[in-house]
Order: C-alpha cells, then sequence, then structure tokens
C-alpha cells in the first residue's frame, strides 16, 4: 500500500520530467501568449484571432492570458522575463514598449524582445465631440489658436497621450489633455459632450460616428480603405503619422529551430482568409509583416517617435 | 455574528485596549505614509494626503476615546475580565491568525519555486492537520496523516485536472509544475 | 425578420442547451471564491468564434447571469463570498444559516436573483434608446457626486462610526496604491513591479472574507459546526413572502438597474446601495447583519438587474459599461457585428435574439437555482476540516487567475492575515471594498472635473454644480447623509432602551 501511494504521488513528477526530457521539436506542449491589456480590447482581440489560427497550425493549444496593469507595463515586462523557449509568446500594440521605455524607468528595452511579425496597421485620430461646432481639422485649429488651452482632449493609453500632444504641437495649438482609463470611457465622454476632442484609434470610428461624433482626420499615410470619407491630417497640411501596429513577440534569444518553426507558422498563417475576415469584422486593419519586414518597420518608426517623446517629455511626465 | 473557537472578549476592557493599539498604530502608519507623499507632484499627492489626515484623526479619536473609557476606576473583577480577554485575544492572535498566516506564506514562497500544484498539496496537508490539532493535539496520529497526504493529492488532483486540463486555465508554474 | 419569427428562433434545442450551459458555468465559476463571470466568459470566448453570433453571445451572457447569483451561495453558506457582489449577503445570509434556515436564505437569494434578472432584462429590451442617452448625462461632476453617495452608505452600516470611517479610508488608502492614472507617477510603491501595478479589488476581497473567515474557523469543532438541517419551507412561501415585502424587490431591481447603467461604477456600488437603502425601509423587526431577509432580497436583485442594464450602453453606443460587457463586445466584433444605434437595423436577428435570449438566462438561473438548493445545501454536512483546506487553496487559485499575478496572491494572504485580526477587533470589512471600489472614481472625477474648470476658467463648485442633473445629485447626497443621521440616532435610542431594559 505503502509504495503504491508513493508511486502514484511521485507519478506527476515523473511525467514532467519526460517531458522536458524529449522537448525535441517544437512544440510539444502548450503554448501561452500574454496580452498586457484586460480582455476584450484591439490587442487582445487581435491576440485571440491570431492564437486561435496559430495552434491550430502549431498542432498544440495557445492560451491568451491577460496581465494588465500599469499602461501595459506590466505585461511587457513579463514578456520580457519569460524562458525564450518558444512556450511564452506576447501580443502587444507598438509603439505602447517603445513609449513607456523611454518615458519611465521600465526594467525592459526594445532589444529585450524579438519582433516576429506584425498583424495590422491602425492609425490613430481625432474626434470632435456631437455638439462640437468644428466639422474640420481647419476649424477646429483655428478656434484653438484664438482660445488657448480651453480645448479639452481625452486621451487613453501611452500613444493616446503622446498623439493628442504631438497633434497640438504641430498644430500650434494649446490644448489640455485628460486622461481616461480605457477606450471605452474616453467615448462614453466624448458622447456625452464632456470633452472636445479624443485621440484615440480608429477602431473607434463606428460607435462614435453612429453616435453623431465627427472624425476630424487620421494620423496615416493615405485614407484608410475602411473608411474613405476621413481625410488623413496630411492632406489637410498637418505633418503627423502615428499609429498603433499589433505585433507578436517572443523574449529575446529564442533557439533557432524554434524561431523557424515559429516563423514559418505565421507566414503560413498569414494568408489564411478566415483569419483575414475576423480581423476585418473586428475593424482591423490587417497588414501582415514578416519577421524581417517587421523589423524594418519598427526601426524606421522608432526614429520617427523618439524626437516627439523627447520634445513631449516634460509633458508627458508633469502632466 | 461570528462563530469562533472562543467566545468573543465582548466587555469593554478588552476593546478599550484593543482599541489603544489600533489606534497608535493607525496614527503611525498614516505619518509613515503621509511623509512619503511629499516627494511626489501635487496632483498625485493631494488625494493620498486628505486620506492620510482621515486616518491620522481616526487613529487620534480612537486613542482618546480608549482613554477616557480607560479613565472610568475599574473594578476589580472588572481588571480580572480584562486580563482574562487579553490572554484569549493573544491566543486567537497566534493560533489562529499568525499560524495560518504564516502557513499560507510558506505556501506562497512554494508556490513561487515549485509552481502552484506541490504548494497546493502543502497547504492542504498542513492546514488539515493544523486543523485537527488545534481540535485536540491528541490527533495527531499515523491515521491522520495518512488521511492528510490522501485528501492533499486528492484535491489537488482535482484542481489539476479542472483548472489545467479541462479549462486550460494558466497556474503559477514553478521549477516542476 | 418580424420580432415573432426571431421569438420562434428562440425555441429551439440549441438555444436552450447553451443557456443552461452558460448559467451553469457561470455558477459554478461565481461560487469557486475569487473567480468570477468575467474570469468563466474570457475563458469561453474562444468558444464562441465559431458559434453563430447570436448563440455565442446567449453563451455568454448566461455565465454573466449565472455568475452574478453563484456568489452568493458560498456567501450564505459558508460566510465565504464568491465575488465583491455577493458580500452584503453573506452578512444577512450567513446569519440565518447559523439559525437553521440555509435553505430559506438560498430561496431568498435565489428568486431574488430571478426577479432582479427580469427587470434588467426587461429594461434592457423596453428602454434602450432613452437610457443610453441617460448614461451619457454622466460626467467628471455628476460621477463624483454618485461616488461621494456611495461612500455614505457606509454610514448605515451597522457597528462603531469610528471603525467605520477607520475601514473606508483604508480602503480609499489602498486604492492610492500604484501608478497614478492622472499622472503616471507611483504612490506608494517601494520600488515594487507588483505595487505599481495597484491593489485590486478582488485580492482584497479574498483576503478579507475569504481568507480572514477560513483562518478564524480553523480548530473548529464538528459539534460547533452549523448543523445541516432539511428545513421544511415551500419555494411559494418564500416567493410570496418577497412579494409581500412593499415595493422592496421592485425598488433594488430599480437601484442596481440605474446604477449599472454608469459605466465603471460596476456593480459594487449599486449592492451596497440597495442593501442600505433595505436596512432603512426594513418593516421586519430583525436588526440587518443577524439575518434580516430583506438584506439578501435587496443585494440579489439589485446585482442581477446590473446584468440587463450594462449591456445598454454597449448594444446602444458601442461603449462597455463593466469590464465583463467588454469581453462580451470584443465577442461581437470578431463575427463582424457593429455595436452601436446601428446594430438593430443591420443585424436585428442577433440583437433581439439576444435580447430576448437574456430571459431565458433568468430562467434557467432560476431553474438550476431552485432545484440544486437542495444540493447546495449539503456543503453544509462537510466537516469544517475539509472546507478549511478546500476553500483556501480555490481562493489561492482565484486570486491568482484575476489578472494571472503572482502578486494579487501576496496581497490576499496578507490582507487575509489583516482582515482576521479586523474581525477580533470589530473593524467592519465591508466598508474597505466599498473604499478600494469608490478611491479610484472619487479621485480621478475630482481631478478631471478640476482640469475641466480649470480649462474653462470657472471655479471648481461652478463647473460641478453647472448641469441640473448634477445639482439633483447634490441634493441626493445631502438627504441620505441625513437619512444616514437620522437611521444611527434612532439605533442609540433603541441600543440606550436595551441597556435600561
Amino acid at each position: 500500500m505503502k509504495t503504491n501511494l508513493t508511486l502514484l504521488l511521485s507519478a506527476p513528477f515523473l511525467l514532467a520530467a519526460a517531458g522536458t526530457a524529449q522537448a525535441q521539436d517544437y512544440p510539444t506542449k502548450n503554448i501561452q501568449i500574454i496580452v498586457p491589456y484586460s480582455a476584450g480590447g484591439g490587442g487582445d482581440t487581435v491576440a485571440r484571432i491570431v492564437a486561435d489560427r496559430l495552434g491550430e497550425e502549431l498542432g498544440q493549444q495557445i492560451n491568451v492570458v491577460n496581465r494588465e496593469g500599469a499602461g501595459g507595463e506590466i505585461g511587457i515586462d513579463e514578456i520580457a522575463r519569460s524562458d525564450a523557449d518558444g512556450y511564452t509568446l506576447g501580443v502587444f500594440g507598438y509603439p505602447d514598449n517603445f513609449v513607456l521605455e523611454h518615458t519611465r524607468d521600465t526594467s525592459f528595452t526594445f532589444d529585450s524582445l524579438d519582433y516576429l511579425a506584425a498583424f495590422d496597421d491602425m492609425p490613430m485620430g481625432i474626434f470632435a465631440s456631437p455638439n462640437s461646432q468644428h466639422n474640420t481639422l481647419e476649424e477646429l485649429v483655428s478656434y484653438g489658436q484664438e482660445h488657448p488651452g480651453e480645448m479639452i482632449i481625452g486621451e487613453s493609453g501611452a500613444l493616446g497621450l503622446l498623439h493628442a500632444l504631438a497633434f497640438a504641437e504641430r498644430s500650434d495649438m494649446q490644448i489640455t489633455p485628460i486622461r481616461y482609463s480605457g477606450g471605452g470611457e474616453l467615448m462614453n465622454a466624448l458622447l456625452g459632450n464632456h470633452i472636445d476632442l479624443a485621440s484615440t484609434s480608429s477602431m473607434s470610428h463606428d460607435p462614435i460616428v453612429d453616435s453623431n461624433g465627427k472624425p476630424i482626420g487620421f494620423a496615416a499615410e493615405e485614407r484608410m480603405e475602411m473608411f474613405p470619407d476621413v481625410p488623413t491630417f496630411k492632406e489637410q497640411g498637418l505633418d503627423l503619422v502615428m499609429g498603433v501596429s499589433r505585433v507578436l513577440v517572443a523574449p529575446a534569444g529564442l533557439p533557432d529551430d524554434v524561431r523557424e518553426a515559429l516563423v514559418a507558422a505565421l507566414d503560413k498563417i498569414s494568408t489564411n482568409e478566415e483569419m483575414i475576415t475576423n480581423f476585418e469584422n473586428s475593424a482591423i486593419p490587417y497588414r501582415y509583416l514578416d519577421d524581417s519586414a517587421v523589423n524594418e518597420m519598427l526601426e524606421k518608426s522608432n526614429s520617427v517617435l523618439m524626437p516627439v517623446i523627447e520634445s513631449n517629455l516634460d509633458q508627458i511626465n508633469g502632466n | 455574528m461570528m462563530l469562533t473557537v472562543a467566545p468573543l472578549p465582548t466587555n469593554a476592557c478588552a476593546q478599550m485596549l484593543s482599541n489603544l493599539i489600533l489606534g497608535v498604530i493607525v496614527l503611525l502608519s498614516s505619518i509613515f505614509f503621509y511623509l512619503q507623499t511629499t516627494d511626489l507632484p501635487d496632483r498625485s499627492a493631494l488625494f493620498p494626503q486628505y486620506i492620510l489626515w482621515g486616518l491620522a484623526i481616526v487613529g487620534v479619536l480612537l486613542i482618546f476615546q480608549a482613554l477616557l473609557e480607560g479613565r472610568k476606576k475599574a473594578a476589580k473583577e472588572e481588571l480580572e475580565a480584562r486580563r482574562e480577554a487579553r490572554v484569549q485575544f493573544n491566543d486567537i492572535l497566534i493560533f489562529q491568525v499568525m499560524v495560518p498566516g504564516g502557513l499560507m506564506l510558506v505556501a506562497y514562497g512554494l508556490l513561487l519555486s515549485v509552481g502552484f500544484y506541490p504548494a497546493s498539496a502543502f497547504l492542504v496537508f498542513t492546514i488539515y492537520s493544523y486543523h485537527a490539532f488545534r481540535i485536540d493535539a491528541e490527533n495527531l496520529n499515523r491515521a491522520l496523516w495518512v488521511r492528510a497526504v490522501i485528501f492533499a493529492f486528492v484535491i489537488t488532483l482535482f484542481m489539476y485536472l479542472v483548472f489545467t486540463l479541462l479549462l486550460g486555465l494558466p497556474a503559477p508554474s514553478g521549477a516542476l509544475f | 425578420m418580424d420580432i415573432f419569427s426571431i421569438l420562434l428562433n428562440l425555441f429551439t434545442p440549441s438555444v436552450f442547451l447553451v443557456v443552461f450551459a452558460g448559467v451553469l458555468v457561470g455558477i459554478v465559476v461565481g461560487a469557486i471564491p475569487g473567480l468570477n463571470g468575467a474570469i468563466g466568459i474570457s475563458l469561453l470566448l474562444p468558444l464562441t468564434f465559431t458559434m453563430e453570433p447570436q448563440i455565442g453571445l446567449l453563451l455568454l451572457g448566461g455565465i454573466y447571469m449565472g455568475g452574478m447569483y453563484g456568489g452568493s451561495i458560498t456567501a450564505i453558506l459558508i460566510n465565504v463570498p464568491g465575488d465583491v457582489v455577493a458580500a452584503p449577503v453573506a452578512m444577512e445570509g450567513y446569519p440565518l444559516t447559523q439559525q437553521g434556515r440555509a435553505k430559506e436564505a438560498l430561496y431568498y437569494s435565489i428568486f431574488s436573483s430571478m426577479f432582479g434578472g427580469f427587470i434588467g432584462v426587461l429594461v434592457l429590451i423596453l428602454f434602450t434608446p432613452p437610457l443610453a442617452r441617460f448614461a451619457l448625462q454622466f460626467g467628471p461632476a455628476e460621477m463624483f457626486f454618485v461616488s461621494l453617495s456611495g461612500l455614505i452608505i457606509v454610514g448605515a452600516l451597522s457597528g462603531s462610526i469610528l471603525k467605520a470611517a477607520l475601514a473606508v479610508l483604508l480602503g480609499l488608502f489602498i486604492s492610492t496604491v500604484g501608478v497614478d492614472m492622472i499622472t503616471g507617477s507611483e504612490r506608494f510603491t517601494f520600488d515594487s513591479l507588483g505595487l505599481r501595478s495597484g491593489i485590486s479589488v478582488v485580492p482584497v476581497v479574498l483576503g478579507l472574507f475569504c481568507f480572514a473567515e477560513m483562518f478564524l474557523n480553523i480548530g473548529k469543532k464538528p459539534s460547533e459546526q452549523v448543523q445541516y438541517r432539511d428545513q421544511k419551507i415551500s419555494r411559494m412561501t418564500v416567493i410570496k413572502d418577497i412579494l409581500s415585502q412593499r415595493f422592496l424587490v421592485w425598488k433594488s431591481g430599480l437601484i442596481g438597474t440605474v446604477v449599472g447603467l454608469l459605466p465603471g461604477v460596476g456593480t459594487t456600488l449599486a449592492v451596497f446601495m440597495s442593501y442600505g437603502d433595505a436596512k432603512r425601509a426594513s418593516r421586519r423587526d430583525i436588526p440587518f447583519e443577524q439575518g434580516n431577509p430583506d438584506g439578501i432580497i435587496a443585494a440579489e436583485s439589485a446585482n442581477n438587474a446590473t446584468v440587463g442594464s450594462s449591456m445598454v450602453p454597449l448594444l446602444a453606443l458601442g461603449v462597455p459599461g463593466s469590464p465583463t460587457s467588454a469581453i462580451i463586445a470584443g465577442a461581437l466584433v470578431i463575427h463582424g457585428i457593429v455595436l452601436g444605434p446601428s446594430l438593430f437595423v443591420n443585424r436585428p436577428d442577433v440583437a433581439f435574439t439576444f435580447l430576448y435570449g437574456m430571459l431565458l438566462t433568468v430562467v434557467a438561473m432560476t431553474i438550476i437555482g431552485a432545484i440544486g438548493i437542495k444540493y447546495f445545501s449539503y456543503i453544509l454536512k462537510i466537516k469544517m476540516e475539509y472546507i478549511v483546506p478546500t476553500v483556501l487553496v480555490f481562493a489561492l487559485f482565484g486570486a491568482y487567475s484575476l489578472r494571472n499575478s503572482l502578486f494579487d496572491v501576496f496581497i490576499a494572504i496578507i490582507l487575509g492575515i489583516a482582515g482576521a485580526i479586523f474581525k477580533k477587533m470589530h473593524v467592519p470589512l465591508a466598508p474597505i471594498i466599498i473604499g478600494v471600489v469608490l478611491g479610484p472614481l472619487i479621485e480621478t472625477n475630482l481631478a478631471r472635473a478640476m482640469r475641466i474648470a480649470g480649462a474653462r476658467n470657472m471655479p471648481l463648485w461652478e463647473y460641478l454644480l453647472a448641469t441640473p442633473l448634477s445639482k439633483g445629485l447634490v441634493a441626493l447626497v445631502v438627504i441620505m447623509l441625513l437619512v444616514v443621521i437620522r437611521m444611527r440616532h434612532k439605533e442609540k435610542i433603541a441600543a440606550k432602551e436595551v441597556k435600561n431594559a
């Protein structure tokens, strides 16, 4: 009886040991994707769509784990600290990590992560409240310049604030930013006319416009396919391009064979029509970048963002 | 309303003493935390400072209340009751709070080092045995250990099956799991 | 597609199956300390990707509805509220259990949940557009006053007012720990990454209510335990009694509905508000916190009423009003369903199936609850020596699961130790929770109000009182304050009379 019990008790340990011994062909067990935001938002949606497909492709279950807190810092930190064995991955909206790194005392840097793919390209935008008298950028800017500091812009997230500040700086206005804890709260404040403007991503376009909010412009290179009626800032004479791109990352230092397996699987699912439909349905503009393209894009984007962060650092910290 | 092993120390004297200690702790910690706020930007410091002022005032009032109660001449039997209540309170503090709390912290340490499931088995085993020990120290015999081991194993296995295998919930993992 | 054929669509086996399965999952996760409806929903979210949208939605809606109810079972039977919203139920339900009336308490809870659930969903069906517009009226000023009124509720709970003040201030203080939302500066974090993300309400509840309660139960002999008794009480008696309390269940359901509409305020405030009001209005001769069924009726009908109303802003504007409805929104967008006013025009099939299907979730909850109660109360037959370790490890897991954070587990343990000491010192625990929930609301809304007033060059008080709604809310705050003072006064007189007699 006693020996049986000992055997029984040690069985799970033996199994676990056997599991690590034959970790030859990645992946042999469940994979987890850490999302540094709470469930339900854009980043979480991307992670879940991708996890679904990628899991099927790799033949293992992929669990999405939400590790929200401190504007994404907690979760990104955890991704960077995880073992680089391919069983912990992360999905978040770039440039959250970059902005956090340069505005706070974070323990991760840009190079703590290995960027494997990007799935979307979602520009930031400015929306005006339903009661606002301003329908275009021009009207808005001329009012803002005449009434410095009076216009109130709501924002949420690291990028939301940066975008609001860059928008004010480039259009020579003084506006008052007000922080909201999430996109939903921000939309509520805008639609209830408690604030004048909102700095948020193009994903909020439909609900805002449905309730008579006004899109002023998107910080995109060119007009979006999804919303052809909304002008870009560029065409209205304002040089501002800024957006979120959801990236799939691993902690830096993946073994070569694991990295190859992941990259190949990602490339393969990138053309899956069902997945692309899921993205489009969720109002997330799909744009796949493979591992080399994503690194090129990020480097370019970092060099554009850095000066914006530096010139607004006081405002970001002291705001 | 509470059900505990020992009857509650309901007399005013025991209350007075614990209120005095509570008041002092509240006052001191609010001062400590208030000092932490002085480096913060004004807008961040404002709200916590108001709260800490409030806490400090509550602390002072608790001390006053306790001292006023204490000044009333205590009869002899009340002194006796006070001592008894104090002993009872200490008893609860050590055996019902510190020991189980300590076991939880050890389990937390195990959680960090070896993972959730070994920690859970440890916790079930120790709490189960401790419960039996608190009822009667004589209870700690071989049969109890065996029951504790089996119970710990069954609960841990059940949680593993439901949470990890069935639901795929992530459990805190350590070196072993 | 007309409404009639949509309703016919509801009566298919797959809908029934999904609704019952969802509610059952909800009740189970709700009853396990630390797990709640939101976790259940995010677990089953991937499953809904492959379902028809309305079916998937009903699955999630069922979990939401069941989860709101499930927490009350463990609250009543072993004084461990499975979720924040069940804390007031524990305050009334557990004393009833101690009096051998567990079954009756469970009946009160399920049938009040049923009435509350129906009220919330009916409001959702009938008044979504106007209520959504109403909810939008709540800006920083209005939210500030609503949160203040929540703080006043603390005064209505019994016990020493000084210790209640201590508890609520402690809760408010706990809520300030972490990165300050408004300025991004770190408060009381002592360079710990864990403290940076702040202390969320679930580990606090687990520590104070679950760990502390279990600690104090260690060493309880089987003879000291509450004995299981099969009470002879019929369901109809309880239902009749609920309805015979003038307006109580309707009023509580409406409080739940209205407060549930407000984004970010959450269910906690609604539950405590209606509990406090029930205490004021109760005509029973039983003191509160000693097993007055009115407290259960009020709290349970309010929390299930919030299920329907928190979906109002989601369906009407596409703005999620609670964390749970945010996840449900995530499930919808994957199916390409745009939330907001256009939903009822573009996809009436989804919208109406969901709306009316939510009524089914209430029915399913009632059936499962009313039949299951007999079996739930078997928990009382289990010896404490098995209950204590089991609840502790489940709660340990629950504390982790909310944010997948080990730090939350640590916080829960520390607060468990503190909570057990507080209990012995007669410091009430519920106000701590109210403080933790309301702290961020009061602070951020006041900060926003100050900033907006500054930008518009007006004094703060002028901005705070700018709208008729905010003036009305100020009046509400004042009235509540007076009522609480009067209640306190009456209690004092009653206590004196008892002493003299």
